[in-house]
């Protein structure tokens, strides 16, 4: 709602205000609203506004970009949050948006990220690694870290996506971190040059100077100026293609995340490699570990090997056939329950084979071990052992069915995104 | 005239192996059909002819074994790969004595796998000569749609 405030106003301003409508014991009615004097919208074009791809201007040669999903979208997230969502507007003279909620109140005063300081640039000589020390009592109902101090990190983002730049940005700043963003590997170096930053997250493919070309600028340049530790470069890649990550540790980068990625990959990528750079500023080392490849190693399937060899890169096969994995490794592990109860180890070792197969096809390696375990003590009639190791069993198959739907979840993201982008592309040319 | 349609019928009780095999294939040229047991691949065996039939080993009702040694007795039989992950050597050997293809051992890297099916059709093809490969393409245009077969040395229009 704000940035389409800001999008469809040109003087004046844009204002947020946030009221609350009704406090009860347990919850409080919160409205928000969005103020602003742009352009307005004609009365006879607010009752189509929330709906799907509306825009009040739908003529080839409009001024405003985008897919007119936003509005829609919002009204489908505050409705099911059982709230409200409306409009008043004049044409010419502005518009008021506003939504009603109700929220669950909290007795505990919330633990404050590094308030608003997104985007300051920080000058050289403030401290590395500033601590805000914040009283422990007051802690908790914030998804933050308990160790009760925020370790503020200074990233520097290449990105010349403007989707991709708000995403990244808004996950950074959610941790409290403050994020500077530029929109090409020139502009990259340039920062780099005139700030310190603790991580950059590098795109690949960028106008003027790609990440590659950028990442080894940087690096000839923290060894010419004889840099302790180096700065750690995290790449950012839509297209996983084998070699692109070896490409991208060549240049000099510290590690690879491929596009689309969870917030949370980012964050804990981001935090490994600050924490090692921090523990290496002492010794002055430079570091080339592949965090990311340690990391998917730990996770139940190797996502990206899974698309790119096993589903040759065809995304639409690749959630189809984890679709045909959530059936048939639930359907398995019904039958190896039941012939676990019923004390038939053989029948259990049986259904265990079946399941390691299909577990290797999606490249799930701990689930496909353990199903071979039961296999084998199914088969030599070892009851003990395939009792033992269920358990352990049916919690990774929960863990592949977690990380199989939030991969869905990514996979259609990163669709609509492309679709937004393209939509986007096809308004700048008309 | 080179018949570019090839046709397989996948044998295999694993919902997830058969999407992974039908993908495989499908990307170097097949037309495929799956089953889920020996017996569902005998009724679509008797509905159509196959270059290919590849087949798991233990499935509910029929099994692949029973399933190749059928096929192998048969006229015309297309080629038999059998791809399995467990196989006792015995069972193995009758097979290969019996005249089964090739037995392919599971985990499979499909890429390699869906080539190697590739070039045994392609292979079969090129040495049977009276079985030449306008005739396969008339076969499979012909269980689509049974026109007439044409006269010899008329051109066949698809």
């Amino acid at each position: 709602m704000l940035s389409n405030a800001v999008k469809f106003t040109d003087q004046g301003s844009v204002t947020l205000e946030i009221d609350t409508t009704a406090t009860l014991e347990q919850q409080v009615q919160v409205r928000i609203k969005v103020k602003d004097t742009g352009i307005g919208i004609p009365a006879n074009r607010i009752q189509h506004l929330f709906k799907e791809f509306s825009q009040v201007d739908q003529s080839a040669s409009r001024r405003f970009s985008g897919t007119g999903l936003g509005l829609s979208i919002s009204k489908s997230i505050v409705e099911a949050m059982g709230g409200a969502i409306g409009v008043n507007s004049i044409e010419g003279i502005g518009s008021e948006f506003w939504f009603e909620i109700a929220l669950k109140r909290s007795l505990d005063f919330p633990k404050m990220a590094q308030p608003s300081i997104e985007d300051t640039r920080v000058p050289d000589s403030m401290e590395r690694d500033l601590e805000l020390v914040t009283d422990d009592s007051r802690s908790g109902g914030w998804p933050q870290e308990s160790s009760g101090s925020i370790q503020v990190i200074r990233v520097l983002l290449a990105e010349d996506n403007p989707t991709n730049q708000m995403f990244a940005r808004e996950v950074i700043s959610r941790q409290g971190w403050i994020c500077e963003v530029v929109d090409n590997g020139r502009q990259a170096v340039e920062s780099i040059k005139k700030s310190r930053f603790d991580i950059v997250l590098m795109d690949c493919q960028m106008p003027e100077m790609d990440g590659f070309t950028a990442t080894a600028a940087i690096r000839r340049m923290e060894q010419e100026t004889s840099v302790p530790v180096s700065t750690p470069i995290i790449a950012l890649t839509a297209n996983a293609i084998k070699g692109d990550r070896e490409r991208c540790l060549l240049s000099g980068m510290d590690a690879y995340l491929p596009k689309p990625f969870a917030p949370k990959s980012l964050i804990e990528l981001i935090r490994k490699l600050v924490d090692e750079r921090n523990q290496q500023a002492g010794v002055g080392t430079l570091h080339t570990m592949n965090v990311a490849e340690k990391f998917e190693e730990q996770k139940p399937f190797d996502e990206t090997l899974f698309l790119e060899d096993r589903c040759m890169g065809d995304a639409e096969f690749a959630v189809s056939l984890l679709d045909s994995f959530l059936t048939a490794s639930k359907e398995r592990v019904d039958d190896l329950t039941e012939h676990v109860k019923s004390g038939d180890a053989v029948s259990a070792g049986a259904a265990a084979h079946s399941l390691k197969g299909s577990a290797g096809i999606i490249l799930a390696e701990r689930l496909s071990q353990l199903a071979e375990r039961i296999e084998i003590a199914g088969n030599q009639h070892d009851f003990s052992t395939v009792e033992s190791v269920l358990g352990e069993l049916v919690n990774e198959v929960e863990a592949c069915h977690c990380a199989i739907v939030q991969y869905k979840q990514k996979m259609q993201r990163a669709n609509l995104e492309v679709k937004e982008t393209r939509v986007g592309e096809r308004v700048h040319e008309g | 005239m080179k018949a570019e349609l090839m046709s397989a019928l996948i044998v295999d009780d694993d919902e997830v192996v058969r999407k992974m095999l039908t993908f495989a294939l499908e990307r170097v040229g097949f037309c495929c059909l799956s089953s889920r047991d020996g017996s569902d691949a005998s009724a679509t065996l008797e509905g159509g002819t196959f270059d290919l039939v590849i087949t798991d080993i233990i499935m509910p009702k029929t099994n692949g074994h029973v399933l190749a040694s059928q096929l192998l007795e048969g006229p015309e039989r297309p080629i038999i790969v059998v791809h399995t992950s467990v196989l006792e050597p015995k069972i193995a050997k009758d097979l290969t004595l019996r005249g089964v293809d090739e037995i392919v051992f599971k985990p499979t890297d499909y890429r390699a796998f869906a080539e190697r099916m590739k070039n045994l059709v392609e292979a079969k093809r090129v040495s049977q000569e009276e079985y030449s490969l306008e005739y396969a393409t008339l076969q499979i245009k012909r269980l689509n749609h049974p026109d007439p077969l044409p006269e010899q040395g008329q051109d066949l229009v698809i």
